[in-house]
This record gives C-alpha cells, structure tokens and sequence, in this order.
C-alpha cells in the first residue's frame, strides 16, 4: 500500500509539473513561431487552458497530502493537542465528504458535455468531455487524500493517548 | 434562516474548524445549492472549472515558474551585489541595496511570499555580518518582499483582473507609480532608522566606491536587470501578452541561471515546475472555490444589503473605505492575503463600483491593504516565510516590522487621496 501511494504521488507531482512545462512551452513557441515564421497556432490558448487547469487540481490533490492547503489555523492552535486531532479528524472527514460529492458532479459535468455533444468553440472543435475528465479524478483524488489524512490523523491521535499514557 | 446568513455562517463555522479555505468556500456553495434548491450539484464543478479556463489566470503559473528560477537560481545575490557596491559606504547603505534588490526581484516574480523568502535566506546573513542587528535586517527584508505584489507582474493583480474581468496590463501599469512610490518611502524609513536609532553596530566600509567594482558588478547583474525589461517592455511594446511575457522571461532565466550561472543543474530543472505546480495549484484553486461561492454570493443579493444599510447609516464613499480597510487589515491578521482578496472582492466590488471607485485604483488600494496584510501579525505570511528561510526568531521579524509598518500606512493613505498615482499611467498609456 505504501509503495502504491508513493508510486502514486510521484506521477501526480510529475504530471501537474509536466503540465507547466507544457504550458509554459506552448506558449514560449507561440511567441517564436509569431515573430520569426509569423505563424500562429489555432489551438495554442485552448490547450494551454487546458494544461494549466489539470495542474490546478493535480497540484491541489498534492497540496492536501502535504497539509499545505490554506486554512484558518489560529482558532484550532488554542485547543490542547487532543482536540487539535479530533478537529483534524473531523475536517479531513469533511474533505472526504466533498470529494464524492464533487465526483458525482463532476461525472454529470462530463456525462453532460459527452451526451450533448459539446465541443469547444474554438477551431480545434475539441470534446469538452476530455479535458472535463479532470474533474471526476479531482473529486477521486480528494477523496483518497482525506482518506490519507483521516487514516493519518488518528494515527497521530492514537500515538498522542499512548504518550500520556506512559 | 435567509440564504445570507446560512452562507455566512456555515462558510465561518468551518473556516474555523481549520478546513482549508477551498473547501469551506466551495463545500458552503454546495450545501446552499442543494439546501436552498438554487441549482444542481453539476454546478460546482461547472463553475469551478469554467473559473479556472480564464485565460487571464495563465499568467498566473507561468510568473510563479519565473519566481521559482529567481529563488532555486539565487539570482537575488547578483543584483544586491551590484547596488550594494554603490550603497555600501553609506550608513544603511546595504539595507537601501536590499529594499532595491527586493524591488528589481518584484519586477520579475508576482509574489511576495517567494520575494520575502528568497530574500531572506540571501541577504539577512550579509546584512547581519555588516552589524545589522537581525531584526532590523529581518524588518527590512520582510517589507521590501511585499513590494512583489505591487511591482508589475503582480500574482494579486492577476486575481483581481480575473475576478474583476480588468485588463492585466492596465492593472500592472496602475501599480507602477505607486510601487516607485512604496519604494521611495521605505528607502528613507531604512535611512532615518539607521540615523535615528545611530546603530554603532552597523559597520560601513572606509573604503571609497571604485568605478571598476561597480562595472564588475553590473557586468555580473547585467543579464538578470534585462528580465523586467523583457516583460514590462515586452507587455507595453505590444510585442507579448502577459502571460506570453512570462513565459519568454522563465525561458530567457532558466537559460542564464544553466549556463551562464550554472546556479541550476540541469537535473534541477523539472522541480523547478513541479514546485511552480503545487505553489500556484495553492492559490488558483482557493480562486476556483470562492468563484463557486460568488454565484450563492449573487444569489444571497449580500452586496446590495450591504450597501443599503451602508446608505442607510449615512456613509459616504470615505467613510466607507476607512472602515473596509481597518477590515481588511483585521482580516490579513488572520488569514492570508490570497484568500482575503478572494473572498472579499466578490462582496465589496460592487459596493465600490456603486460609490464611483476607479476599478484600477481599487485595485491598487486593495494591494497595498493586502502587503500591510502580508506583514500583520500573528498570521503575516511574509513574517513566517522569512523566519523560516533564515531561523530568526518570529519575534525579533515582528519587532523588525513594525516601523515599517507605519511606512506602509503612510503609503496606503497617500494612494487612496490621490487616486491619480494609480489612474494616471495606464489612462496615458491606454487612453480612458
């Protein structure tokens, strides 16, 4: 399970840092191909969209198993360390709640744009549905990591109780 | 309950549980969706998804990719080298060289957080081995880092253009006058403390400047001072769009710091942008959450209540901005900047745009607010990154900051009277 996760969180960084790169590079060839063959391309900013908002939820699902999301700490930093776990217990729980809720939408999002056909407006008339995927797997990988962080929660709880205890 | 007081209360109730804000804002939306039968669930990703295909955003990452070559790079020292080798036979000459430096660092990297961080780790063991007691040196570090968000590109102006649907380019320009401004003030703040508090601690050099030092120097700096260049002259020249800009500016400084630095290996490279993904997936998904809370926002008619008790308790529009302020200060106290912006600017736009606000000179006003945030304790987030890059004790930073937070007032008040140092450039440069 442990070499699973760290598989895992190895593709995840790489993907959301591939997916940067890939914007980042886009849009650099964009400025080289304007200028020195006056060549644009029709496609450049839909897909730089699209690599910029996968690593958005990639990078968020990151964020979370680092703990480093943004969050109002000052209220919870006067419980005693016991409390401090149970409250971190309660909001990963509250994560996980989101997650599948966000699942859900996010496969009615994609359902939606795939039944109807949707496609960009753009001229690379690309599916909606595909870059939507990212959607359904931000509401997975939410899911997982407050799974992660419920799972690591109450171990620290458990280990607090058993220091007090000796 | 009216859906207003359920959003308020609900996003508050787990806003102090610890829930990270992303989910408290779009958990709240969700919940008032369904409990209020307002919309779908397939909203919230609609709207989040649709928030985050702004194109405005892109700039977003792609100057945090720039600001983390600046930091991995240690490209600061090369700059402070250069003006310290003009400034160092003054009295607070080195702390002059490094509000300087922090400002050419802003004039590269949007953010305030990596300007203060990168300059910490660099300059405060310089400035302490030259006498500056650290939390004089911290104080100075501390406020020069928040320049990152006035200074064009700014990560903050980027936000309230997406939000506010304002050109980037006119918002970077808004910000120039007033960061020259900014400039100004805490250069003489750091001379007269240096003069007031006579701190026979701080050793200046005898030696007298050479020219050739400073041409070795500049020679070295050269090369880094081109960066601003190519992006405000970029922008401005018609010749790239903001995000474009950063992208040629991160290649052009990935270039120099590999081989002409060699401050970055070239196995060095791909963290460069996994870190660049994780900092900005921090801040745009925080956008992504509240654009979903905006809609219940609108929904909830929260802004027009807002102003008609404002309109019925006789404010005017002066009045008005004092108190958001010391709000928005209170606010900055508790939570970072980022999310004070983001949460508050969906609610009080439409109350400054009712009272004839300039949106640019909002914006400036709003960034100013949010750099005095930055440095605010206890939750200042310039405070924390630059005690934890450099291990000065929190306390000595906050005792540090605290004259130069009076200097950031004096700015602040000096942009809201005179809302033309904010206006006046980008209305020449774009027309009205």
């Amino acid at each position: 399970m442990k070499n699973v996760k760290m598989i895992w969180n190895k593709i995840e960084s790489n993907l959301a840092g591939v997916c940067i790169f890939l914007a980042l590079a886009i849009s650099f060839t964009e400025v080289i191909t304007r200028y020195f063959f006056g060549h644009s391309s029709f496609w450049a900013h839909e897909y730089i969209l699209y690599f910029v908002v996968w690593s958005v939820f990639l990078g968020a699902s990151q964020v979370l198993s680092n703990d480093k999301h943004v969050k109002l700490e000052i209220f919870v930093g006067l419980l005693p360390q016991k409390g401090q776990k149970i409250v971190g217990i309660f909001t990963a729980v509250l994560v996980v709640i989101f997650g599948i809720l966000f699942l859900v939408s996010g496969l009615q999002l994609v359902m939606d744009s795939f039944t109807h056909n949707y496609v960009s407006t753009s001229l690379a008339k690309t599916p909606i549905w595909i870059p939507q995927l990212i959607c359904p797997l931000a509401g997975i990988l939410f899911t997982f990591r407050g799974l992660e962080n419920v799972g690591k929660k109450i171990k620290e709880l458990k280990e607090l109780g058993e220091v007090t205890q000796s | 309950m009216s859906l207003s007081a359920v959003m308020i209360l609900m996003f508050l109730g787990l806003l102090i549980t610890g829930l990270p804000i992303v989910f408290c804002a779009a958990g709240t939306a969700m919940f008032c969706f369904l409990y209020f039968d307002i919309s779908t669930l397939t909203t919230v990703t609609f709207r989040m998804y649709g928030a985050l295909s702004n194109y405005t955003l892109v700039a977003l990452p792609l100057f945090i990719v720039l600001g983390v070559v600046m930091s991995k790079g240690n490209l600061v020292k090369y700059i402070f080298s250069f003006a310290n080798s003009i400034l160092r036979n003054t009295l607070g000459g080195i702390g002059v060289a490094a509000i300087l430096t922090s400002a050419i660092f802003a004039a590269i990297s949007g953010s305030s957080l990596a300007n203060a961080a990168a300059l910490g780790m660099i300059l405060l063991p310089f400035m302490v081995k030259y006498g500056y007691k650290e939390d004089f040196a911290a104080g100075i570090l501390a406020t020069g880092g928040t320049l990152g968000i006035l200074i064009p590109p700014s990560v903050t102006m980027i936000l309230y253009g997406a939000l506010t649907e304002q050109s980037v380019g006119q918002l970077f320009m808004a910000g120039m006058l007033p960061g020259f401004l900014a400039i100004m003030v805490l250069v003489i703040t750091v001379i007269i403390l240096a003069y007031v508090k006579r701190d026979r601690s701080i050793v200046i050099e005898k030696e007298p400047v050479r020219i050739s030092e400073i041409w070795t120097e500049f020679k070295m700096a050269f090369p880094i001072l081109l960066a601003p260049i190519i992006i405000i002259g970029g922008i401005y020249g018609g010749f790239f769009t903001p995000d474009e800009s950063a992208a040629v500016a991160s290649v052009y400084c990935l270039v120099i710091a590999l081989v002409l630095y060699k401050s970055i290996k070239p196995k060095e490279i791909f963290s460069v942008f996994r870190e660049a993904a994780q900092s900005s997936a921090m801040i745009m998904i925080i956008y992504g959450g509240v654009t979903v809370l905006g809609f219940v926002i609108t929904m909830s008619r929260l802004s027009n209540n807002i102003l008609e008790r404002v309109v019925g308790m006789g404010l005017n529009q002066w009045q008005f901005v004092i108190i958001t302020m010391i709000f928005l200060i209170i606010m900055g106290c508790f939570l970072d900047v980022v999310s004070v912006m983001l949460i508050t600017i969906p609610i009080l736009y439409p109350i400054f745009m009712t009272f004839g606000f300039n949106p640019l000179h909002l914006a400036v006003i709003y960034t100013i607010n949010m750099e005095i945030g930055t440095i605010t304790p206890p939750v200042g987030m310039n405070l924390y990154a630059l005690s934890g890059s450099t291990g000065v004790p929190i306390q000595s930073v906050v005792r540090g900051v605290l004259p130069f937070m009076v200097s950031m007032v004096i700015i602040l008040i000096i942009v809201t009277i005179w809302p033309e140092l904010s206006t006046w450039l980008p209305s020449k440069m774009y027309g009205n």
